[in-house]
């Protein structure tokens, strides 16, 4: 590398370095802004160096893929009265984070509501806003969270002037196989405006 | 701006601190053999920021070290090369304090007044190798596992509190999570720590014998300031005369270590621990190879093992403390330089007759190769798997046809049967062959050189065994007459008919190796099962075939996994060899090898196993 280049002449330098306080000519200024270079620029790299690299190791959650969703078989047609109330369905699955993939547990829930003979609307429970628990308050037919009091109509709309959260509930996909109800649970960032898949 | 920059010096004196270390004068003027001290300090530096990346992955435990670390390597971006620059900076480091050591030595520089100075590098290298060695213990794999295990057995040896300390270290009787977690806190805590505290009294007392060494001239009456020159030592400042040497440096030990980690592809990870077999390749990293070396000789056998493990690195350590005490006297400085360079060479000498040993040793040779095809193995089924259960790699690999069937049949089969001319882990058999040569077991090629008399009679076969030659009383196997006799004397047709026999019997077998050669001959093979009864070759005349019942050993689904794992489960039994069972233990009958042992046996010979 340029370490080596330099070696080959450091001879008449240490001389001049040595001997001289007070550097008069322009030869020694000239080299002494050199090494100033010098310094800036391979010191510059050799601490970057590491810190870059492992900046990009902290960085890896940014990069880290995102999961599309899971499809799963959550209920029958029969189960879900046309027009009844949403109701609440555990996600069952085998979670993985980092190296290790978990036995099959709950992952969220989900409340499953039939709109139409063939139609069904899902909402993940999890509150838009800081995923607090969402529950349906049948008295006033709305969902509701208790953490903020954040309230969204059955189409899952917000309601209220200043709702805390950012966006409505977050409707999933809902995939009719013959009579039985498939979804595509996934999680979103929670507080934006936009559903950022988590 | 003027006035908050002197109320900020004025409570800090930051300014003036960068001002002294950046124009700290440098005796002797600059050169590039005082880049040193500069490059085990980036090293260091190196060591912090990679060490605290990794930190953010990595889990000390015996379920998910290893599965962290192998997480790192393969998922986490840019993890290998932080992980790869850790430990080959680590090593290099080590390099660069014991030359850094010998030049401080050589060079005459732990003389009055720097002592102290000295005696702190003696310290920080026995630090930093400390660092070094908790550092390869948290992988937990092989080497990490078995390092905890044989320097926590030497401790037990150690007088008096040995034993103590054994415990102390491993926080309990064996080497495990408590052991992990303890390393971890001397690897990322402790030590570091001291390393930090050694650096920072390594300055002060650097700064305090450069000033000495200037009044020391001021002291024969020269101008201050002045004074070394005048002493025939140039006196300039560090910056940037000394400065950019010292970069250049470090940027290029920093892109030699890039290098060696990118042509390595990373730091090694070996198998993950298995406390149920000690890796008999297992080896220390290359520095502590001396160490090893010392174990082996025969005058450190048994109790006298803490001497190599304790009482010679302590003689050393305490030989450099006292090396400045002993340059007083008139050849002092001699016999300090000569026993550097007799413990620099006798060290290098150590290690390189532990490498050409163990390279000369085939038993060696092969354990390392079997290691590599485990750590190879485990690195595969890691991948291929996308997510470990929270048992961890250990608990999967307990499951695992390919680690386990070699590892048993080693243990159980190979007593008698090879497998390629090995005992399935690649070293030879303790005593020679006396059954069939198993690899390739239901294969064409087995099958028609079983069937061959020029090979069924060798050792490969059952030269060895007691249907070639019979106790007292009994006779030859009638399989090894019809063999030797009848095939041997085969027209051209009747070979053309074992050969479809083979084919026929071979895809009883339905090896997964051969399914596509079983698929494509498919005609063949079935005119070679009409062949095995009476209008071809009569195998049924002794064999159970298809209605053909009652002859042994049923050649129906013979060689498949599950006649293997009965034929294991039970050799005696009336369907395989009954009274004329040779040796072979009814491994599954006598509760030696449960079902799930057979069938990993079963499946790695098969080449089944996923
Ligand atoms: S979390 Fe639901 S309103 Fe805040």
């Amino acid at each position: 590398m340029r370490a080596e280049d330099d070696t080959a002449g450091p001879g008449p330098e240490r001389m001049e370095l040595g001997a001289g306080v007070a550097p008069t000519d322009d030869e020694a200024t000239r080299r002494q802004f050199l090494q100033k270079v010098a310094c800036l620029g391979l010191g510059g790299c050799a601490l970057l160096g590491p810190v870059v690299a492992g900046a990009v190791v902290v960085a890896h959650p940014l990069v880290e893929r995102r999961g599309s969703g899971l499809l799963v078989r959550l209920a029958g047609l029969e189960d879900l009265p046309v027009g009844g109330a949403p109701q609440l369905y555990q996600v069952l699955a085998e979670p993985s984070e980092a190296w290790l993939k978990f036995s099959r547990r709950a992952i969220g829930s989900v409340f499953l509501m039939r709109t139409g003979e063939r139609e069904v609307s899902a909402f993940n429970s999890a509150c838009p806003h800081v995923s607090g628990p969402i529950t349906w308050r049948e008295e006033t037919r709305d969902f509701f969270c208790p953490l903020h009091e954040s309230r969204f109509a059955a189409d899952g709309v917000r309601l209220g002037t200043a709702s805390p959260s950012p966006r409505d509930l977050d409707a999933l996909d809902v995939e009719l196989r013959g009579a039985e109800v498939w979804v595509r649970f996934q999680n979103f960032t929670p507080n934006m405006a936009q559903k950022k898949p988590a | 701006m003027r006035a908050l920059f002197d109320w900020f010096e004025e409570r800090t004196g930051l300014a003036a601190f960068f001002r002294d270390l950046f124009f700290h004068a440098v005796p002797g003027g600059p050169g590039w053999r005082r880049v040193w001290g500069t490059l085990v300090l980036f090293a260091l530096f190196s060591q912090c920021v990679t060490g605290l990346a990794l930190w953010l992955y990595y889990v000390p435990g015996v379920v998910s070290s290893w599965e962290s670390v192998h997480f790192i390597q393969t998922k986490v971006a840019g993890g290998w090369l932080v992980r790869g620059l850790h430990h080959y900076v680590a090593q290099v480091m080590v390099v660069l304090l014991v030359l850094h050591l010998l030049q401080l030595v050589i060079g005459g520089l732990y003389r009055a007044p720097r002592e102290i100075g000295f005696w702190l590098s003696v310290v920080m290298t026995g630090v930093v190798l400390a660092t070094c060695f908790t550092g390869y213990i948290l992988p937990w794999d092989r080497r990490g596992f078995m390092a905890s295990q044989v320097s926590s057995g030497l401790m037990a040896n150690g007088p008096f509190v040995g034993p103590w300390i054994r415990e102390l270290f491993l926080g309990g009787v064996q080497p495990g999570q408590a052991t992990l977690q303890r390393v971890m806190v001397l690897h990322s805590g402790v030590l570091p720590g001291v390393i930090i505290g050694l650096i920072v009294m390594q300055t002060l007392v650097f700064r305090r014998a450069v000033r000495h060494e200037r009044r020391r001239g001021e002291g024969t009456a020269v101008p201050a300031g002045t004074g070394l020159e005048e002493a025939g030592l140039p006196v300039t400042a560090w910056f940037p005369g000394q400065a950019w040497r010292d970069a250049a440096a470090c940027a290029a030990f920093l892109s030699a270590m890039m290098v060696i980690t990118v042509v390595a592809g990373g730091a090694p990870l070996e198998a993950p621990a298995d406390v149920s077999v000690a890796d008999p390749s297992a080896r220390p990293e290359w520095y502590f190879l001396f160490l090893f070396r010392l174990l082996h000789l025969e005058i450190f056998a048994g109790s006298r093992q803490f001497i190599p493990a304790m009482v010679l690195p302590g003689a050393a350590f305490g030989f450099l403390i006292l090396m400045p005490f002993l340059a007083r006297w008139k050849f002092g400085h001699r016999v300090n330089v000569f026993a550097a360079c007799a413990g620099v060479a006798g060290y290098s000498l150590l290690t390189a007759w532990t490498w050409v040993h163990d390279w000369r040793d085939p038993g060696q040779r092969a354990a390392m190769v079997q290691a590599k095809k485990e750590a190879a193995r485990a690195h595969t089924l890691a991948v291929k798997l996308d997510g470990l259960p929270p048992g961890g790699m250990a608990a999967v690999l307990a499951g695992d046809a390919y680690t386990q069937g070699p590892r048993l049949f080693a243990q159980k089969c190979a007593s008698c049967h090879a497998y390629d001319g090995h005992n399935g882990q690649g070293r030879p058999l303790a005593t020679p062959a006396s059954a069939a040569d198993l690899a390739g077991f239901g294969s064409r090629q087995w099958l028609s050189e079983f069937l061959d008399p020029a090979h069924l009679v060798t050792p490969k076969y059952w030269g060895e065994t007691g249907f070639v030659k019979p106790s007292e009383g009994e006779k030859v196997s009638k399989m090894v007459t019809f063999v030797t006799e009848d095939v041997a004397g085969y027209s051209a047709v009747e070979k053309s008919h074992l050969e479809k026999v083979v084919w026929a019997l071979s895809a009883e077998a339905g090896l997964p190796a051969q399914a596509a050669v079983d698929a494509r001959d498919a005609t063949l093979i079935a005119e070679g099962r009409r062949l095995l009864g009476e209008e071809g070759l009569a195998c049924t005349d002794c064999h159970a075939w298809r209605e053909e019942t009652g002859g042994r050993p049923v050649l129906d689904g013979w060689g498949s996994r599950q006649w293997m794992i009965d034929f294991i489960h039970d050799p005696a039994h009336d369907r395989f060899y009954g009274s004329r069972n040779d040796r072979m233990p009814s491994y599954g009958v006598k509760g030696e090898l449960t079902p799930d042992q057979i069938g990993m046996i079963v499946d790695w010979l098969r080449g089944d196993a996923p």
